[in-house]
């Protein structure tokens, strides 16, 4: 094949560079972008998917929030002296203050601002950490299933089944009073959100898996003597990961309302844990009574939830590694 | 091409040359070999007791319609069949060593190293995900302990020689960015990677434009004089048999109907159905006639008639191609023909 006929490819592939007006001397040299990984290139992808970008955006912009919460926070909601109970109880969100009473405060006296950042790092840690690992079971169960078909495929199956009919709230209310002395903990929601989602992931990764391991890009590998783990791994996986990362990014999203909900009911997070859904709860107690505490915390678990579809949007997109543009 | 410097040269070990081969000289001897598969209908024998040999350097060539066993027939000497398919029975002698008999951890060992396979469709055969360099290397590593660089300089010796232009540039290529050509000599460079002693191509042309199909066949006949590989040639198209095969096998339902040297059984088929065969050939020059066709199609494998399976499309049926089935009879000149002809 002659230089010229893989150009017009190397010049598709290259044009995001050429927008950003990054290392320019990349563009006159074409074997430059063969060197990209399928990382890179799913990166270039995502970069020029708009909302991606801006869901992306938002979400590292709440992940630093709640890493760097002590620091951010006007008040320490954990500290029962740092809220002016007296002075500021029912306080409505004013621009005088800075941060601290932007968004009001609760009749408590606590600043919705400093609820919000503090309820952001459990409301992260739990649908992150839950959905993460999910994923990593459903995967590995899911793509035995799907590879070893047969008996193996219709056991696991029946195990996916089971849990996929388990009813949400009545897993958790059982759960918190055997293990957690009828308390809901953080690490107790996570294990049953845990146990809860694999079996979504699992399902789809058989899927992926059965229709992949009869591609003839897999019979090759076997007849070249890969052995299964490998296949299983290293050819079949990175094929299946795009809907799994997809499914993964809404689990995310699934688990942030979920979790919320259970808060909302009083089955989730008991005071002190503080989270999004929590502050709602609080609000709710108190009939509603001031809108600030009731709509800051909906609007920023809306925000998220959006962010997060985006960020979904965009990876579905980049992680097409047939894409051309 | 440069010959001295290729990858081929860097693991021949003489000794695995001469140990290569069965009692008889073959390279591979596949007797009474049997694939059935379950199906919701009933066992479906797709490949029901065929003979086979290869020596050492030889092409076979196996021909038929589709769905007569052909590539199911390769699968098998790969040990790739899948349930609801097994080896119902027979041997795949190769090497001294009964393969059927084998562990699927040797039998790894033999796939991609002693026997390798080039596919139907090289646009499949690649994973997208990965670099052509990096499929080619892997199976190289999966096989021999060389480093990453070491493969992959390997790797840019085999593109070489199979005509891959600018090989270094062309390693780093995905899959998506070779034309169908490119990527079928990826898939030949990936199955010679290791100077295997067998290499199964099933239809390794089929997917590919008419002008590339003749590069690619004599890619793999220019590869068998100098590495000496035995060939076992599956496909449909008697012309790539005639150009490429020393000898042929013609399967029907199964089974072998017609076997010998290719220019006796091309040039005076025996068996009613490869006769057949040879007149759907349209030949160059002559106009408006009508292609001659075999009338009917290949019986469901669920329900093969009584006696001879081809007896009711075949011109010269008989009685008692309806009640018995017929031999593989040898006939003169070392040709066999299963048919109450002879």
């Amino acid at each position: 094949m002659a230089i010229g006929e893989s150009d017009p490819q190397s010049r598709a592939v290259l044009s995001p560079f050429r927008t950003t007006g990054l290392s320019p001397n990349r563009e006159a040299d074409p074997i430059a972008t063969r060197q990209l990984t399928q990382l890179q290139l799913a990166w270039i992808r995502l970069r020029r998917h708009r909302l991606g970008m801006i869901g992306l955006g938002v979400m590292i912009f709440l992940v630093l929030m709640a890493i760097f919460a002590p620091l951010i926070a006007p008040e320490n909601i954990y500290d029962p002296n740092s809220n002016d109970i007296f002075g500021a109880a029912d306080k409505a969100p004013t621009l005088h203050d800075g941060l601290r009473y932007l968004f009001g405060a609760d009749n408590l006296g606590r600043s919705v601002t400093s609820l919000i950042i503090w309820g952001a790092r459990y409301t992260l840690l739990i649908s992150f950490t839950a959905t993460i690992t999910s994923t990593l079971i459903g995967v590995v169960v899911g793509g035995v299933a799907g590879f070893y078909g047969g008996w193996v495929d219709s056991l696991l199956m029946r195990v996916v089944d089971v849990f996929l009919t388990l009813p949400a709230l009545s897993v958790l209310l059982v759960a918190a009073a055997v293990f957690g002395h009828g308390n809901t903990t953080v690490l107790l929601v996570i294990i049953v959100f845990t146990v809860l989602g694999w079996a979504y992931i699992a399902r789809l990764v058989r899927g992926s898996f059965l229709s992949l391991r009869s591609m003839e890009f897999t019979e090759a590998a076997r007849s070249v003597g890969v052995s299964n783990a490998r296949i299983i791994f290293r050819h079949i996986l990175p094929n299946a990961l795009r809907p799994v990362l997809v499914a993964t990014t809404l689990g995310i999203a699934g688990n942030i309302s979920f979790e919320a909900a259970i808060d909302f009911l009083g089955f989730g997070l008991q005071y002190p844990d503080t989270s999004w859904g929590t502050a709602l709860a609080f609000a709710s107690q108190e009939q509603f009574r001031v809108w600030w505490v009731t709509v800051w915390p909906g609007v920023f678990l809306t925000i998220t939830i959006v962010a997060i579809n985006f960020v979904g949007d965009g990876l579905s997109d980049a992680l097409d590694v047939r894409s051309k543009n | 091409m440069r010959q001295g410097g290729s990858p081929i040269s860097v693991s021949t070990d003489p000794r695995e040359a001469s140990a290569g081969r069965n009692a008889s000289g073959n390279l591979l001897e596949v007797t009474d070999l049997k694939t059935y598969f379950k199906t919701m209908d009933g066992v479906v024998k797709a490949v029901d007791g065929i003979d086979m040999a290869i020596a050492p350097g030889k092409t076979l060539g196996v021909v038929g319609e589709s769905g007569c066993g052909k590539s199911v027939t390769s699968l098998s000497i790969m040990r790739l069949v899948d349930l609801p398919g097994w080896i119902a029975g027979g041997q795949i002698k190769f090497d001294g060593k009964d393969l059927v008999k084998l562990s699927e951890e040797e039998m790894r060992h033999i796939r991609g190293n002693k026997i390798s396979m080039i596919f139907q469709e090289p646009m499949t055969s690649l994973n997208p995900v990965f670099t052509v360099g990096n499929q080619v290397g892997e199976a190289i590593r999966v096989h021999r302990k060389v480093s990453k660089s070491e493969a992959e300089a390997r790797v840019v010796d085999l593109f070489r020689m199979v005509g891959i232009p600018s090989p270094e540039r062309r390693v780093k290529d995905y899959p998506h960015n070779m034309s169908g050509g490119m990527r079928q000599r990826v898939m030949i460079a990936m199955a010679l990677a290791l100077q295997p002693s067998l290499l199964i191509a099933d239809e390794p042309t089929t997917a590919l434009d008419v002008t590339i199909q003749a590069q690619i066949l004599e890619l793999i006949k220019d590869l068998r004089t100098k590495v000496n590989t035995a060939v076992l040639l599956i496909t449909h198209d008697i012309g790539v048999v005639a150009e490429m095969a020393d000898e042929v096998i013609v399967m029907y339902t199964g089974k072998v109907v017609e076997q010998g040297d290719v220019m006796s059984v091309l040039r005076n088929p025996k068996h009613p159905y490869t006769v057949g065969l040879l007149s759907s050939i349209p030949s160059l020059g002559v106009k408006n006639q009508r292609l001659n066709v075999i009338p009917g199609t290949v019986p469901s494998p669920l329900n093969l008639p009584k006696g001879c399976t081809f007896a009711p499309r075949c011109p010269h049926v008989m009685g008692i191609c309806h009640e018995q089935e017929p031999p593989l009879k040898t006939l003169e000149g070392g040709v066999k023909a299963k048919c109450w002809l002879y």
